[in-house]
């Protein structure tokens, strides 16, 4: 038990740096769990051999009651104080751990955003690696001390009888070596099984009641829920039944261990008991042991939940693993000669996201100039956000080279890149926490003068300005607490905090009415005066105050030119947006 | 409870062991006895562990029935409600947390009927118990246990809080860690476009060490409770081990009734000391159980007392003739009693098979007058009358039995794409979904797949685009076969391809129906028979879309906003 499966191997090295800590506090929890054992043990030979002694005047006179009673007290101290201790030391461990973790995790987690873990941005998948960050946490507490504790009392306590009586020991090692380790460990492998059905089930659970409500409009209108509900009824009895397997095993389990921890002191009582009529055991010796036998399976009691729980940690850490040991998809120089100007150009760029899928980009070639402003347009699926995710080094092209001032962007230094660009976009994530810890985001010195004249620039100050809190307006998470035009603001003025020289807007107006709409445009065209600016969007609104317009069509650009040129030439540009009125 | 009175008997069973276990020491040692004699003794004592064997396995599958039956009930009572609630509901909440809440939180429920309740009245009943053992035997004893026992109800108040406190504060710092935690993961592509995602690192160190300190001085004290528990526990058994081994040496002869006690007696008392307040101590480590359940419960009757305002089933006997025509007649609307009506007054008439497009700002009560038709909710005022019937008094399900609707986002369900669009139809034959998937140019997509109808969509089949979902959506609609279509902004956020399959899909399945659509789309407008334009909460002009456009008022003024105008083609 003492040497975990090899998947833990890196979180045990995490381990290390708190192992004193660690020591210390897997002694407290064994000091407190012997005292405890100390103190049965020493009282139920402590009566017998009193009474023994006070079956005549003389040697109830003889008889030294100062010391065991002192020990019974040293015991019973003992045992209070180790397990206050313990429980603090062992907590402020737990603690500590959490800390290395989630470092550590999120170290190797970092190089790997966004592009290998695009397969678990869904809110489901991250919340489950919260999970089994959570269930490591908890390795050392749940897992680690209760079985370090177990075995050193498995250990003692049988070595201890061992120089009274061997059959004795021999009987409780068993005894405690079975009901400790043998039978938790076989319930645990049992439930394997069914622990996989468990998960089977109650995702298909979970998943059919979000899609039920999701869907419930839909459901209604078509008089689909009744049958919508008794899927779910169908769901929650499957789990119910799976449920039951392990409950009946862990029932099994627990009466396993109470017939032979029962029938393990029947056994000792039995030798003991002949031991005592061939005169080789003396009789308050089988008090003694008797008592820290009982005593001793009181500390095992804990084991069960160990096992299950290391089981549950052994698939977290095989999850956190999978996912840490991918290779970063990109890496920059430490340092690099920032651009002489900031124009930028796609040079035969391709790309596609796995090897298997099809090409997104194909030979994509685009000039922008320093200063230039362009619209790329162009169907869902026809790679404009790509161009953006390339833009940022999220992801490399297959072929090709992107340059910035004429210079590659990979070998711009990842300070270098980030400081050129301010991204406005859809999926821009706000963060639990105030306005102002939000904006700080994009420039963490800025004082409060600089906040407010870029929440100007976004036109959202007087938003912000009739809130009671104004800068230290709780959002929430996720930025609940704004409305879709706001958050699509308030990122407007981070990006404004950037003051970059190329600004990359990704269908900034989405979502929003025509009313905003035009709004936010007309401050994003002011923004961007003189600045290198890409514009991914559909609608079409105030595009002819733009340099150019691209329009891409499976990867590649089939038009380009001025609004007005483009209209005259009546090609697929007039068809693109709905412009109406 | 069938668990506390396994749990009961098993502790009768532990009192019966200790009385055994006493005996027999007590023969081997005091008396000499030889063993062959106690040979019944040791048969007897391996009953006993079987029978507590038993009860422990007893215990666990009653404890898990408990547990079972109240899941069972909440659970199937939530999604009932919710149902019934509708979208008016569940569209303002996040569809995740109100899934955890039908699936996690009810399970929290679970540990709490199954191993808490029971152990409470095991906390009360074994204690009691063995007092009632160890009196008749020593009452001095007896009265080292009583002493603590009034303040069994006082410990369990202090276990209670101790525990309670330990594990809300110590689950709080921990969720609170992985809330923030999950906040930064998911943020981490807008952090990096900060330059911020390095500098992230030295704050998740920051925030679990701030984080580890608080709980800890919390925890410290909150760990104190549960000392005074272990310190009472440990003083009495060494209390009542000096008083026995004091007593036997002749020390003290007071604590029993004129004759001192034997080896056995003393023994008896001293192996039911521990266990007097082990029950108690395990109640400890079930308390998580009752803080998770009473958040839980908090969480779900919140949910079970939003009050339903949806129609309802009733018996009244559906008068729709086709086509359908349908009236508004001063129908108010606000959210709840305080809440500002967002639809005061509103009259208005589509007459059968009339194609009515509504347009309005974002907020002006669009979506809103779509839901009252659909019953999702009920006017506060004023009523709506299909074919001159008012539809407060028909049944929720034969009226909507006469719809169909397409929002602005469909939802697709897990299983095959011929399953979604037969979904309100399930014993629709395969001709009709072959027409129905043909006409919603669903086939177009499907034929190329290599399942064809039979591909599955949803999380576990491919991804649908957004125009593609639509289609499908679309199909449902044709299948439905029904006299009134609503349209919430069907074409929202399509390219142009999806948009105009889209709207010729739309045409056709206009085609002999009413229709009422909500739309600012021009392209979709053109088609519309009338235009109402929704605003201030009321109509504010309704006409042919030229004629609107040509008075220059609300609509005009909709589709021409100042700042920088589209062009006109």
């Amino acid at each position: 038990m003492n040497k975990p499966p090899g998947t833990f191997g890196p979180f045990i090295r995490l381990l290390r740096p708190h192992r004193y800590w660690m020591v210390l506090g897997i002694a407290l929890s064994f000091l407190a769990g012997a005292a405890g054992i100390g103190l049965l043990g020493l009282a139920g030979w402590f009566i017998s051999a009193s009474a023994l002694a006070g079956l005549t005047p003389l040697t109830a006179h003889l008889f030294n009651l100062f010391h065991p009673s002192v020990g019974i007290r040293i015991f019973a101290i003992t045992r209070t104080a180790a397990r206050y201790a313990e429980r603090i030391v062992n907590h402020d461990i737990t603690f500590r751990i959490l800390e290395s973790l989630r470092i550590w995790f999120y170290l190797r987690l970092e190089p790997l955003a966004p592009a290998r873990l695009a397969a678990y941005r869904s809110g489901d998948i991250l919340s489950r690696i919260i999970a089994d960050i959570d269930a490591l946490d908890n390795l050392y507490i749940r897992v680690l001390t209760p079985c370090m504790v177990a075995l050193a009392v498995t250990m003692l306590v049988p070595g201890v009888f061992w120089s009274y009586h061997q059959g004795v020991a021999i009987t409780l090692f068993a005894g405690m070596v079975l009901v400790g380790f043998a039978l938790p460990l076989a319930a645990d492998r049992a439930g394997t099984r069914s622990g996989e059905s468990l998960a089977r089930h109650s995702a298909r659970l979970r998943i059919h009641t979000v899609e039920g409500l999701q869907g419930l409009a839909e459901l209604l209108v078509f008089n689909a829920a009744d049958q919508h509900q008794s899927k779910i009824a169908r769901d929650h009895n499957a789990l119910l039944r799976a449920q039951g397997t392990m409950s009946r095993i862990s029932g099994a389990a627990s009466a396993g261990m109470t017939l032979l921890s029962g029938a393990t002191v029947g056994v000792v009582l039995y030798l003991g008991a002949s031991g005592v009529e061939k005169a080789q055991l003396d009789g308050a010796i089988l008090a003694m042991m008797v008592f820290a036998a009982l005593a001793a399976f009181d500390v095992l009691w804990s084991l069960p939940a160990a096992f299950q729980y290391l089981s549950r940690t052994r698939e977290a850490s095989r999850r956190l693993t999978e996912i840490v040991s991918q290779s970063p998809p990109v890496t920059f120089p430490t340092e690099s000669v920032p651009p002489k100007h900031y124009g930028l150009t796609f040079e035969n760029i391709t790309f596609r996201y796995d090897r298997e899928e099809p090409d997104v980009i194909k030979d994509f070639n685009l000039r922008v100039g320093p200063g230039e402003r362009v619209a790329l347009m162009g169907a869902t699926g026809a790679g404009k956000s790509t161009l953006f995710h390339l833009l940022v080094r999220f992801w490399d092209p297959v072929a090709g080279r992107i340059r910035i001032g004429g210079q590659d962007i990979r070998i711009l230094s990842e300070a270098d890149l980030r400081r050129a660009m301010a991204v406005v976009s859809q999926q821009s994530h706000l963060f639990n926490g105030t306005l102002r810890s939000n904006l700080q985001l994009a420039c963490p010195e800025a004082g409060d003068h600089q906040l407010w004249s870029a929440l100007q620039a976004a036109r959202l100050d007087r938003f912000v300005s009739a809130l009671p809190e104004q800068l230290d307006t709780w959002i929430g998470e996720a930025g609940q607490r704004l409305s879709g035009g706001e958050a699509r603001r308030l990122a407007v003025a981070q990006a404004v905090l950037r003051d970059a020289p190329i600004w990359l807007l990704d269908e900034p107006t989405e979502g929003l009415d025509s009313t905003n709409e035009r709004a936010l445009m007309v401050t994003l065209l002011a923004l961007t005066r003189k600045r290198t600016m890409l514009l991914i969007t559909h609608r079409p609104v105030a595009l002819e105050q733009l340099d150019r317009i691209a329009i891409l069509e499976q990867g590649r650009i089939v038009e380009e030119g001025h609004h007005q040129d483009l209209l005259k030439a009546n090609g697929r540009y007039p068809q693109l947006g709905m412009f109406g009125g | 409870m069938l668990a506390v009175g396994l749990g009961f008997a098993s502790g009768l069973l532990l009192i019966a062991q200790a009385a055994l276990i006493a005996h027999l020491i007590h023969a081997a040692f005091i008396e000499t006895t030889p063993r062959s004699e106690l040979t019944p003794y040791f048969g007897l004592f391996i009953l006993i562990v079987v029978g507590r064997a038993g009860m422990a396995w007893a215990r666990e599958m009653a404890g898990f029935q408990a547990g079972t039956r109240v899941r069972t009930e909440v659970r199937l009572d939530l999604v009932a409600h919710l149902t019934a609630a509708g979208p008016a509901f569940t569209r303002h909440k996040q569809s995740g947390a109100l899934a955890s809440i039908v699936v996690e939180q009810v399970e929290a429920l679970h540990n709490f009927f199954a191993h808490y309740l029971p152990q409470l009245g095991l906390a009360v009943l074994v204690p009691l118990s063995i007092l009632a053992v160890v009196f008749p035997v020593s009452w001095t004893a007896g009265a080292i246990l009583a002493l603590t026992a009034p303040l069994i109800p006082l410990f369990m108040v202090i276990v209670g809080m101790g525990a309670e406190s330990i594990s809300q504060r110590q689950f709080q710092a921990l969720s609170r860690m992985s809330a923030y935690f999950l906040d930064v993961l998911q943020g981490l592509p807008t952090l990096k476009i900060f330059q911020r995602s390095k500098a992230e690192a030295d704050r998740v160190a920051e925030t679990s060490r701030t984080y580890r300190q608080r709980t800890m001085q919390v925890l410290r004290v909150a760990f104190l409770s549960s000392a005074v528990l272990e310190f009472f526990s440990s003083v009495s058994i060494a209390l009542v081990a000096v008083y026995l081994g004091t007593h036997f040496l002749g020390y003290i002869d007071f604590g029993t009734y004129g004759s001192p006690l034997t080896l056995g007696a003393g023994l008896f008392i001293l192996i039911l000391s521990p266990d007097f307040y082990l029950p108690l101590r395990d109640l400890g480590t079930h308390y998580h159980a009752r803080a998770e359940a009473a958040g839980a419960a908090e969480a779900i009757m919140q949910i079970l007392r939003t009050p339903i305002s949806q129609l309802q089933p009733s018996d009244a006997p559906v008068r729709i003739i086709q086509p359908l025509g349908i009236q508004f007649d001063r129908v108010t609307f606000a959210f709840n009693g305080d809440a500002p009506n967002l639809l005061e007054n509103v009259s208005f008439t589509v007459r059968a098979g009339e194609k009515v497009v509504l347009a309005g700002a974002s907020g002006a009560g669009k979506t809103t007058l779509l839901d009252l038709l659909m019953g999702f909710h009920q006017p506060t005022g004023g009523k709506i009358l299909v074919n001159g019937f008012p539809m407060a008094s028909m049944d929720c399900a034969q009226w909507r039995d006469q719809m169909a609707w397409v929002g602005q986002q469909p939802v697709l369900f897990h299983g095959s794409l011929r399953d979604n669009i037969r979904l309100g139809r399930p014993e629709a034959g395969e001709a009709a979904i072959i027409a129905a998937a043909r006409a919603a140019k669903v086939l177009e997509f499907a034929d190329r797949m290599p399942a064809g109808l039979d591909a599955p969509v949803g999380e576990q089949g491919r991804r649908l685009s957004r125009g593609q979902a639509q289609r499908v959506a679309l199909a449902r609609a044709f299948l439905a076969d029904a006299p009134l279509l609503l349209l919430d902004e069907p074409t929202a956020g399509l390219d142009s391809v999806n948009e105009r399959l889209v709207v010729s899909a739309i045409e056709a399945l206009s085609r002999g129906r009413t229709v009422i659509m909500v739309t600012h789309r021009m392209t979709n407008v053109h088609s519309a028979d009338r235009v109402l334009v929704l605003a201030d909460g009321g109509i504010a002009e309704e006409g042919c879309f030229q004629d609107l456009l040509a008075a220059r008022g609300a609509l005009y003024h909709l589709l021409h906003q100042p700042a920088t105008g589209g062009a006109a083609p």
